[in-house]
């Protein structure tokens, strides 16, 4: 009995070991398949790399060809304006100098006549003015004399004035009462001889 | 009753203000019968001013004074009426004359105008004396003021004034 269960685990064991060897097998193949797929893939990154090194230098040539390109051009442009700045400006200075030229003369000679004629305008002004003042001069003096004389005709009248009030306020301050009656009934004789009642 | 005895009244009056005060109390003698119907002029007779006290009395004494109460109030009204009507003549003068002076005045214009006149009095100083006088339209002025004006006219003429100056004087 023993004996046939040995077996019997020598068996399940043979049957357990056969299938460990199999699982083995299994797994070597998978790792065999999984390392060639890698070492593919490898291949492959290491080809786009290449190609993109590629690319990047084949963009820079282009990108330095570009650039010295616009630089020669942009130079052509600049020199070309400045060229033609220069022309235009030696040609502005010499047309300049001829007009500055023309002008001066010109100028001078306006200014002469102006000048003259200023000097004349200012001599007429002087003239109508100098006439202008003297009139007015004239008619102020006149006006105020004019007012002189009313002045004093106004102050001699105030001092004739006040000599009334004077006088009449002496005259009256100098009535005492019995002269005052006295003096009333002088007027009413006076108004009865002038009919003053009939 | 007539004017003649009416004139009793007018003693004591010779101005305005004697007219007002004599007006103003028979006034109120004649509220004071209209208002108490049992008293009459003889109840009121001693508390009248002296002018007009005689001159009631002068009427009783004539037996003129009436007896009734509406006869009385009449009476009291002619008064009233006759006063209002006496003419009022205007004095200017430069002073405050006396009572006496004023009375002289009244007396002396009333035989003048041949008629009882009251006198309107008013009094300027600038007139210096003399007096101006208005009565019943007619106006004049006998004051010095104008006779002064002339004199001063006449002597700052003389002494070189020009003659528009002493044209204002």
């Amino acid at each position: 009995m023993e004996t046939v269960l040995l077996i019997f685990l020598l068996m399940v064991n043979l049957v357990v070991l056969t299938l460990v060897y199999l699982l083995f097998a299994k797994s070597r193949e998978a790792r065999e398949k999984f390392n060639l797929e890698t070492s593919r893939l490898e291949q492959g990154e290491k080809d786009v790399e290449a190609l993109q090194e590629n690319f990047k230098k084949s963009l820079e040539e282009i990108i330095s060809k570009d650039r010295e390109m616009i630089e020669n051009t942009s130079k052509a442009i600049i020199k070309y304006y400045q060229d033609t700045v220069n022309s235009m400006t030696q040609s502005y200075n010499l047309n300049g100098q001829k007009l500055a030229t023309v002008l001066n003369q010109d100028l001078r000679k306006n200014l002469d006549v102006l000048a003259t004629d200023i000097v004349k305008q200012a001599e007429e002004t002087k003239k109508v003015f100098a006439a202008e003042v003297q009139k007015n001069l004239s008619s102020t003096n006149k006006r105020l004399e004019s007012y002189y004389q009313e002045r004093l005709k106004e102050i001699d009248a105030q001092i004739y004035q006040i000599v009334e009030e004077a006088a009449k306020n002496i005259v009256a301050k100098s009535i005492n009462l019995a002269d005052h009656q006295e003096l009333v009934m002088t007027s009413l004789e006076q108004a009865k001889r002038g009919n003053f009642f009939q | 009753m007539n004017d003649k005895d009416l004139s009793r009244f007018l003693q004591g009056i010779n101005d305005s203000d004697d007219l007002n005060t004599r007006l103003r109390e028979v006034s109120d003698l004649l509220q004071t019968l209209r208002t108490h119907q049992n008293i009459s002029i003889n109840d009121k007779i001693d508390q009248v001013s002296k002018d007009l006290n005689e001159a009631f009395k002068d009427l009783e004494e004539k037996k003129a004074l009436p007896a009734n109460s509406a006869a009385q109030t009449d009476l009291l009204e002619k008064i009233i009426n006759y006063l209002r009507k006496l003419p009022l003549l205007k004095l200017t003068l430069a002073f405050r004359p006396s009572n006496e002076f004023i009375s002289l005045l009244a007396n002396q214009l009333s035989a003048l105008v041949k008629e009882q006149v009251v006198l309107d009095l008013s009094y300027e100083e600038r007139i210096i004396g003399g007096l101006i006088i208005e009565f019943k339209g007619r106006y004049h002025d006998y004051s010095l003021a104008p006779k002064l004006s002339a004199f001063l006219k006449q002597k700052l003429t003389k002494y070189g004034a020009p003659e528009e100056i002493s044209e204002k004087l």
